[in-house]
């Protein structure tokens, strides 16, 4: 198994500002832990035979380690991705952030636990379309409550180092795929969360594009030491991960364990 | 089975589209419905009247003057017409006329007398009086039927007094029948402070009523033998208009109602003005509807393309699409428009006073089929190039963002647009001008909402750079950032409520200030005018007042009179007949009767705004003819100081010199005057005397009516009250109309402003997602789209208040009026922008 390590680099004053604005729910180092977690939608045809997407399903995620997972399609992958990001209360099982349970919190007080510990990247970049990339990147950080000036000035940091500040002002629909991708990379990273998770980050990217985002995102991972869970179809790209699970008739199937430390 | 791809795609389009749909054909139906109620109202009125012009005016020529028609024109004319048919003489003039008792009443009345052979053309309707007091069954009489000593009165009349004797200038007469229709009535009869009086002319010319200067009109009424001669009526009437004086006005049955004509055609215009503009918010909104509905299709397109349907057979399906709505939308037009004709006709009819033809509006739906398709034809064309520019690569892998209408293109589509305004107020007006001068404005309104938003994003666009180190509700950023971010669909939001919804508080603010003004103030404004005063009755009026305890009144005297030339330029009748409206409304002011008044001193609702007032010396000197123009007719007219004007009194040609313009309070209730000049230059001019009075609290209009009435019958004494509340009446009905017409416009602002959410739907829906993925809750992420949309009315809250700035200050400019700025009412039009946006996004989240 994975060790838990904690992150080293959260940026003190950001804590201070979450703890304020964010209670009760402050930002925390911890493990997030699914125990007996399923999902399970009404069956409209048959009621009476409930669809079970995801049954029993443990796992440990460990922060600071990377864990991808696969199956075929509509097999659960991305219900299990939104559990794990607090989107969906599950129908059954526990999930805990450290020893908070957060199936138990209501809606506004995941999102703000979402806020203030995950980033998320989706196959479709999801940018706003109507904002610039700086504008893009900035805006996690004005959700947790800091002025647009010192937001853009981290977010231009961060963009300066993925290489993408000379498209700062530009809008997502004057960016290739490739670099929507980074910048959405830019955005979920620039709240430092604990854990980044991401849907088929480059489900939508060429074969070139693909690697090149994989390859800075493992190594934006490893540098900023935050956990990192993804969905992909793409086998290489997922032996990449520390851990590799499979998703396969509502059951977690390990696949390969890299158990080395960082 | 092309026809079956074709079939297949359309069917595509229309379910799972059903709604945009509908809003498509709800667009077309409020834009050229609107316009062909207008239209179909107006031509109906307007073809109603000349069907009916001879009911209307009795004859099939008239000639009606306000002196005798003992002229050697008017003799040789009557001599010469009784070899062609039959002539016959009427009198009319306002009297007072009470019932027998002692204690009555006397009240206003319009004291017509009618020869044996009257009326020559339509049906007098006459319900007899019976035996036991009752009315009988209406019958068609002539004057043939009335003796000497009695009368048939009007309805209302009757209704008061419900006795069958009345007193006219002290002596009693015996009314046998009650009015039911009086041919040659024109539109008076919608006024009913002065009821109708019938009685034979002899019997008329044998009262005292008729004195020197009393303000009597004459009519010769003339009917050929053979009512089908049009040629030959029309041959007389040539000949008479060549010959005839400029006292003397002279009507055929073909130009007898000019006068409400040109009323409803002014009126009409107006009408069709806001129709037009709602064709315009319309056709916006149909434009953006087929561009967002296609745009949402792109997808369905590239699956079609890459399972093999040819891209001209989707094209065709679009075709066939818009044409079927377009022709749908046609009917659902021509079908509105049916519904309100139905629904306005009786009123309209009411207030006319005829029956309005509705043969008319089978044509109609031929304008709205050609309207509807010619419309949706070149929006179709210009989307389907819009289509045929996208990337075929792109719409084969789904990424094409959507189509875009060029700049070339939609500035033909705009062009046309406002040439098919322009042409159709040509059509209506018959004034280029008119068409173009309103297509510019509108064009004009369009670039000053649109320089106004940019301001207004400006504004934002700064004020977020300059807080930027503030902090600040995240929400608000975003929302501002959101709206910045769509400046097209903002732009479009607040043209299509802030124009209409303007419009709408406009004449709501317009019409409350046109009610403020009539208000009489009750401390100061007269409440009773008397007139018809002669000469050696201003005496008596005065010892009666006096008697009463009245304050004296301020008697002033009152020239009829014509303009004869201006500047050694004559006047004549034919300035009547202009090619356009502002011509014919210019020669008609030129044309008519005026009421001259002389004066030492200006009264107190006057002031001199040009030029200066005359001396006593001056205003003494009989050979000093001097002259002062009330000024807005002089704008009106073209006078300025110094212009030479040449008066036909009582056939005495006089020149005047303009010498100043005054500023006349209309509203002031008082007797007010178009010309006036020093007393010196018309004495001994044919005059009777005007007076507006004010009544003490104690004193009542009937006591100073029946003194009056004994002492000098002829004195007209005009009860204010009802004749404002009946004006005020007719001002509230017009007022409604007009509101109903912008509501039109509002409801098509609406519709753009529906399609504009609807196209945005699935954006606004992706970014609350994309905002409750990234850790806001969902109430938040409802706060800020409210918050966005409040922002959003707020700019279109600028916008309205701006327009109601601009179009009420500019309205009551041309009305001459005070704005009352109603706060209640600002505060309502204020409200509804931003209170409708939030509402719309509300609705559309659920």
């Amino acid at each position: 198994m994975i060790s838990s390590v904690k992150p080293q680099s959260l940026d003190q004053s950001l804590i201070k500002l979450n703890k304020k604005v964010f209670s009760p729910v402050a930002k925390a180092v911890s493990n997030l832990r699914l125990v007996n977690v399923s999902q399970s939608y009404n069956n409209l045809a048959d009621p009476s035979k409930p669809i079970h997407i995801l049954d029993e399903i443990n796992l440990d995620i460990k922060l600071g380690y990377s864990l991808a997972l696969s199956g075929p399609s509509g097999c659960g992958k991305s219900t299990l991705l939104q559990i794990i990001a607090g989107n969906i209360t599950p129908s059954s099982g526990e999930i805990w952030w450290g020893d908070q349970r957060l199936d138990q919190l209501n809606e506004a007080a995941r999102a703000r636990w979402r806020l203030q510990n995950l980033g998320l990247i989706f196959q479709d970049f999801r940018l706003f379309p109507h904002l610039s990339a700086l504008e893009n990147v900035a805006l996690p950080l004005e959700l947790l409550g800091e002025t647009s000036k010192v937001a853009f000035e981290k977010a231009q940091d961060l963009l300066k180092q993925l290489k993408l500040d000379h498209r700062s002002s530009h809008r997502p629909e004057m960016l290739s795929g490739g670099e929507r991708q980074r910048i959405a990379l830019a955005r979920a990273l620039v709240t430092q969360p604990s854990l980044l998770i991401a849907d088929e980050p480059t489900g939508n990217l060429d074969y070139e594009t693909a690697e090149q985002v994989e390859s800075l995102l493992l190594e934006q991972v490893s540098l900023r030491q935050v956990g990192l869970v993804y969905v992909t179809h793409n086998l290489t790209f997922a032996a990449k991960a520390q851990e590799h699970w499979g998703l396969h008739q509502q059951q977690l199937l390990r696949r390969h364990s890299q158990d080395f430390s960082v | 089975m092309v026809e079956q791809q074709v079939f297949v795609f359309i069917r595509r389009l229309i379910f799972p589209h059903f709604r945009r749909t509908l809003v498509l054909l709800f667009s077309l139906m409020l834009g050229v419905g609107g316009l062909l109620t207008v239209s179909g109202l107006i031509e109906s009125a307007q073809v109603s009247i000349k069907l009916k012009a001879r009911d209307l005016l009795g004859a099939d020529i008239v000639f009606s003057s306000w002196r005798p028609l003992n002229d050697d024109w008017s003799q040789t004319q009557k001599n010469s017409l009784t070899n062609y048919g039959q002539v016959s003489e009427v009198l009319e003039l306002a009297t007072m006329a009470k019932a027998t008792e002692e204690a009555a009443i006397p009240s206003l009345i319009t004291l017509k007398g009618i020869p044996k052979s009257y009326p020559l053309r339509g049906q007098l309707k006459i319900k007899s009086l019976q035996v036991d007091g009752e009315l009988g069954e209406a019958q068609s009489l002539t004057g043939n039927e009335l003796n000497p000593g009695e009368l048939w009165v009007a309805a209302s009349l009757w209704e008061r007094i419900k006795e069958p004797v009345l007193s006219i200038s002290g002596q009693d007469f015996k009314i046998v029948g009650v009015i039911e229709n009086e041919p040659d009535a024109g539109f008076a009869g919608a006024l009913s402070f002065s009821p109708r009086v019938m009685m034979r002319t002899d019997t008329l010319n044998t009262l005292s009523l008729i004195r020197f200067g009393s303000r009597v009109r004459r009519k010769l009424l003339f009917a050929h033998q053979n009512p089908m001669a049009l040629k030959d009526i029309s041959n007389l009437y040539q000949q008479m208009a060549k010959t005839v004086p400029d006292h003397i006005r002279v009507q055929s049955y073909n130009n007898g109602q000019a006068n409400i004509s040109i009323l409803l055609e002014r009126v009409g215009l107006f009408f069709t003005m806001l129709a037009l503009l709602g064709l315009m918010l319309c056709v916006l909104a149909f434009v953006f509807g087929v561009w967002s509905l296609i745009n949402d299709h792109l997808k369905q397109i590239a699956i079609a393309h890459s399972m093999g349907v040819p891209a001209r057979n989707s094209q065709k399906a679009y075709n066939v699409f818009i044409i079927f709505t377009a022709f749908l939308g046609s009917i659902l037009a021509w079908g509105l428009s049916q519904a309100l004709f139905i629904v306005s006709k009786p009123i309209l009819s009411a207030k006319l006073g005829i029956d309005l033809q509705t043969s008319l509006h089978s044509q109609q739906a031929l304008i709205a089929l050609g309207l509807s398709l010619t419309l949706g034809l070149a929006v179709n064309s210009i989307t389907q190039r819009a289509l045929a520019r996208i990337d075929s690569q792109a719409l084969w892998a789904g990424r094409a963002d959507g189509i875009s209408i060029n700049r070339s293109e939609g500035l033909i589509l705009s062009l046309c647009l406002f040439a098919t305004i322009t042409y159709y107020l040509k059509f209506s007006s018959g004034s280029w001008w008119l068409g173009l001068a309103f297509s510019v404005l509108i064009i004009a309104l369009l670039i000053l909402i649109y320089c106004l938003s940019s301001l207004g994003f400006y504004v934002l666009k700064s004020a977020l750079k300059w807080s930027q180190a503030l902090p600040r509700p995240v929400g608000l950023v975003f929302a501002i950032r959101h709206l910045l971010g769509f400046k097209r669909k903002v732009w479009l939001a607040i043209l299509s409520m802030g124009l209409s919804l303007s419009l709408v508080g406009s004449l709501e603010l317009l019409s409350e200030s046109l009610i403020q003004a009539l208000k009489v103030d009750d401390e100061t404004a007269p409440q009773i005018f008397l007139i018809d005063i002669q000469e050696d009755q201003r005496e008596i009026v005065k010892d009666i007042f006096a008697d009463l305890g009245i304050p004296s009144p301020k008697l002033r005297p009152l020239i009829r009179a014509r303009i004869a030339h201006i500047n050694g330029q004559r006047i004549t009748k034919g300035m009547a007949d202009g090619k356009s409206v502002a011509e014919r409304f210019r020669g008609r002011s030129l044309t008519r009767e005026f009421n001259l008044t002389t004066q030492n001193e200006l009264s107190d609702s006057e002031q001199i705004v040009k030029g200066s007032w005359w001396s006593k010396k001056e205003a003494q000197d009989p050979n000093q003819r001097l002259l002062s123009v009330e000024t807005r007719f002089a704008q009106r007219m073209g006078l300025k100081i110094g212009d030479r004007l040449g008066f036909d009194i009582q056939g005495r040609e006089l020149e005047f010199t303009i010498v100043s313009e005054r500023r006349v309070n209309w509203l002031s209730f008082a007797p007010n005057f178009i010309f006036s000049m020093p007393p010196a230059t018309l004495a001994g001019a044919p005059t009777t005397w005007i007076s507006a009075s004010k009544l003490p609290q104690n004193q009542s209009l009937s006591r100073l009516s029946q003194s009056l009435y004994q002492k000098a019958t002829n004195i007209s004494v005009i009860d204010l009250r009802p004749i404002l509340s009946e004006g005020r009446q007719l001002l509230d009905a017009l007022t409604v109309l007009l509101k109903y017409s912008a509501w039109g416009c509002a409801l098509a602002g609406l519709l753009l402003m529906i399609h504009i959410m609807i196209r945005d739907r699935e954006r606004r829906e992706e970014s609350t997602r994309l905002l409750c993925d990234l850790g806001l809750s969902k109430a938040k992420a409802k706060r800020w789209v409210n918050i966005e949309m409040s922002i959003l009315g707020l700019m279109i809250m600028g916008i309205i208040l701006l327009g109601m700035l601009l179009l009420v200050s500019l309205g009551c400019q041309a009305l001459n009026i005070p704005v009352y700025w109603s706060i209640s009412h600002i505060l309502v039009w204020l409200g509804i922008p931003i209170i409708l946006p939030i509402l719309l996004s509300i609705l559309d989240r659920r």
